[in-house]
């Protein structure tokens, strides 16, 4: 299993996500206005906001899915725009669509995404992925049928083979149940623990008290506000725009 | 072979055996485009009428709209399949070279065009009464090659016109009859194959 030498104070690791002056425009619109952020390893922060208020663009510079308007974005050390393809490697993204393909059975999915990562195809490894996530039944059945939730299973068991060193997820509690709440938490819970990191796109902070430690708020574009929630009972409502 | 090489091969076949695995399931495209095909050959026929020199001569051109037409139809749902469930996403962050994910859709495109034409070179042989046995051989290496080229300039820009959810794919459609001159190579290769005649 993947360590990426646990510890946000271990010298000489760059941080995480290395976020300074981002700007993004869409046209004549400007979706993120000089937004600075470090996400250290070994640690989940949140990013809170509206609709609209750039969280998600946030993400996707941070994911190489788009390129800054202006501002730089380093994740592990490596620049979005000039190493996107070492950023890439160090990256799991769960976005606000699953990504999955429908006419392919759950197992069939995994076996995509091992070859798409260069990895050999491991049978047991696509077995115990599905088995964490409950989706072990349903191995050979096809997407189609599945709920939104049992989509979002399959997505996190293609994240727990990728293992990536830094989790990029785009309002991941959304369509889960408590079981897969938990699942969800608890990965990204050894994620950090394995000196990882995560950075969460949320309306909903209450499902990660416990995993999500800081909380950044966006509106319009811009930080508003930074907030420590673990150890804090109460303070994600405090925080929620 | 080195690793990288072989590590960006598996990704080509790992492409293309997703579309194609797809498609033999769903045979959403498949039936649109036989569908099609057999509609644009038939309806040649009646707009030339009952002169079998006039649909002899005409066989070569109607193919290759037919192949063409339902060509961009494959083209543009080889990106939509991306589309539906935010699949382009995570392709785009798989690692590796992106042009595997090209190279890929090129193969299936290609696989998915050959066997429609597989079906449709036949049924235009016999709807416009070509010697199709005679000129196999030659006409067989025509095809191949200028339906590489077809899926080859379709395939980029069924990804330069990388539609919305829902939408077509107008750049797909808009261009590839002007700028891929792999039809037009086609149809006057064709000329001098069944029951053809060369060009003045």
């Amino acid at each position: 299993m993947a360590d990426w030498s646990r510890g946000a104070a271990t010298p000489g690791r760059p941080p995480a996500v290395e976020v300074e002056a981002l700007a993004r425009r869409f046209g004549r619109r400007w979706a993120l206005r000089g937004v600075d952020l470090r996400v250290e390893p070994g640690e989940a922060v949140a990013v809170l906001g509206r609709n609209g208020s750039g969280k998600t663009t946030l993400l996707r510079v941070v994911a190489t899915l788009l390129r800054p308007t202006r501002g730089r974005v380093r994740v592990a050390g490596r620049d979005v725009v000039r190493e996107a393809a070492a950023v890439r490697e160090r990256v799991g993204l769960m976005g606000h669509a699953p990504g999955v393909y429908d006419d392919l059975t759950a197992a069939e999915n995994l076996r995509f995404a091992l070859r798409m990562m260069g990895r050999a195809v491991d049978e047991q490894r696509i077995a115990a992925a599905l088995e964490a996530v409950g989706l072990g039944r349903e191995a050979d059945e096809r997407v189609r049928g599945f709920s939104a939730g049992m989509r979002r299973r399959l997505v996190l068991a293609r994240l727990r083979l990728q293992q990536p060193e830094i989790l990029l997820l785009d309002e991941p509690y959304a369509s889960f149940d408590a079981e897969g709440v938990e699942l969800l938490n608890a990965f990204v819970r050894e994620t950090v623990e394995r000196g990882g990191a995560a950075l969460v796109v949320t309306h909903d902070l209450a499902r990660g008290e416990g995993v999500l430690e800081r909380a950044f708020v966006l509106d319009g574009g811009r930080i508003v506000q930074e907030v420590q929630v673990t150890g804090r009972p109460g303070a994600v409502r405090e925080v929620v725009p | 072979m080195s690793g990288p090489w072989r590590a960006e091969l598996g990704r080509v076949a790992a492409v293309a055996w997703k579309d194609l695995t797809a498609e033999r399931r769903t045979r959403a495209n498949a039936n649109a485009v036989l569908f099609f095909a057999v509609l644009v050959l038939v309806l040649f026929g009646f707009a030339f009428g009952p002169d079998a020199d006039a649909l002899r001569v005409a066989a070569p051109g109607v193919l290759w709209l037919t192949v063409l037409f339902s060509g961009v139809l494959a083209f543009n749902r080889s990106y939509q399949v991306e589309l539906e469930n935010g699949a382009f996403d995570v392709l785009l962050l798989y690692p590796g070279d992106r042009r595997a994910i090209f190279l890929g859709k090129v193969v299936a495109n290609l696989v998915f065009v050959l066997l429609i034409e597989a079906l449709v070179v036949p049924l235009a042989a016999l709807l416009y009464g070509l010697p199709l046995l005679a000129a196999l051989p030659g006409l067989a290496a025509v095809v191949l090659l200028a339906t590489l080229g077809l899926v080859t300039v379709g395939t980029f820009y069924g990804a330069m016109g990388e539609p919305r959810p829902g939408t077509g794919s107008p750049a797909a459609v808009a261009v590839v009859p002007h700028r891929d001159p792999a039809p037009r190579g086609g149809r006057r290769s064709d000329d001098r194959g069944p029951g053809g005649r060369p060009h003045g």
